[in-house]
């Protein structure tokens, strides 16, 4: 085979670039949601993966706005730091209360709010979570795009939701949450996406998103194999 | 509907292809002959007929 033309690939934009990495990146949580999917006892790991969930969406909203902080304490003359602040003050919007309403989605499967509360999230959690305040704070903000490519990069479909459905036996109440993102997370990734593609980003920017998204997307599998 | 593609039309798509396959399978599938990539095929078709093939999913939410 020859090698690929750079000519055929440098006007791919920003995005497409960050999400071919991603692409690329992803077999592992693929094979694991595959994995928690067709699981024969998919109904009892079912709130499990809930509250796995729980743990690293209770902490969107506060990473988002220390990215925020961060990308406004840039200089001012960083060529990011204005219209990543604004996508970030958008972003803290668009995530408002979603760990509220996984929360009513295991009431609804009997399992207590201060149940989930007390559960200590596990050391891949931490990490999952921990390495963006730590690229966040020490390094740049504008890591933490990576964070949201990944998590906004593969909604629920219909088809999923139904799937999973018919495989636990519970009722509509117990995907409420699944069923929003199904609906929002198409819109925020194309917010994402036009972000990434506004942006005046460096090579070293997208080699930092690239870097964050990857690592996400593998600490995001390790922590879901780990309740298989 | 049969399309005319062009040559360089042609590597860029392989080029799209190959940019998602692990770096471990392909260092495998460039050292197959055209009959074991024959047979690869085969084994390919017989899924796809017999439906089974196995439906992956990739989800988050945030």
């Amino acid at each position: 085979m020859r090698a690929p033309s750079r000519d055929l690939l440098d006007p791919l934009t920003a995005s497409t670039r960050v999400r071919r990495e991603l692409g690329s990146a992803v077999g592992p949580l693929t094979t694991a949601c595959t994995a928690l999917v067709e699981h024969p006892r998919l109904r009892e790991l079912w709130p499990e993966y809930l509250v796995l969930q729980h743990q690293i969406i209770r902490a969107t909203v506060p990473l988002t706005e220390a990215a925020l902080e961060s990308s406004r304490a840039l200089p001012e003359g960083d060529p990011l730091r204005d219209q990543l602040s604004a996508y970030l003050a958008e972003h803290v919007d668009e995530e408002l209360h979603h760990d509220d309403g996984l929360l009513d989605d295991l009431e609804s499967l009997g399992v207590s709010r201060a149940k989930v509360l007390g559960r200590m999230p596990s050391p891949a959690v931490a990490t999952l979570v921990g390495a963006q305040y730590y690229w966040i704070h020490h390094h740049h903000p504008v890591a933490f795009l990576g964070y949201v490519a990944l998590m906004e990069g593969y909604p629920p479909t219909p088809e999923l939701l139904e799937t999973l459905a018919a495989r636990t036996g519970y009722p509509v109440e117990a995907f409420r949450t699944f069923d929003q993102h199904a609906e929002l997370d198409p819109g925020h990734r194309d917010h994402l996406d036009r972000t990434l593609d506004a942006l005046p980003l460096t090579e070293r920017d997208e080699s930092a998103i690239v870097a964050s998204a990857t690592t996400t997307a593998a600490l995001a599998a390790k922590a879901l194999l780990e309740i298989l | 509907m049969a399309r005319e593609i062009p040559d360089y039309v042609a590597e860029y798509l392989l080029e799209r292809m190959v940019a998602h396959l692990p770096d471990e399978v392909l260092d495998v599938l460039v050292t197959l002959t055209p009959e074991q990539i024959e047979g690869l095929s085969r084994v390919g078709r017989a899924f796809d007929e017999a439906e089974c093939e196995r439906h992956l999913v990739t989800f988050s939410i945030h």
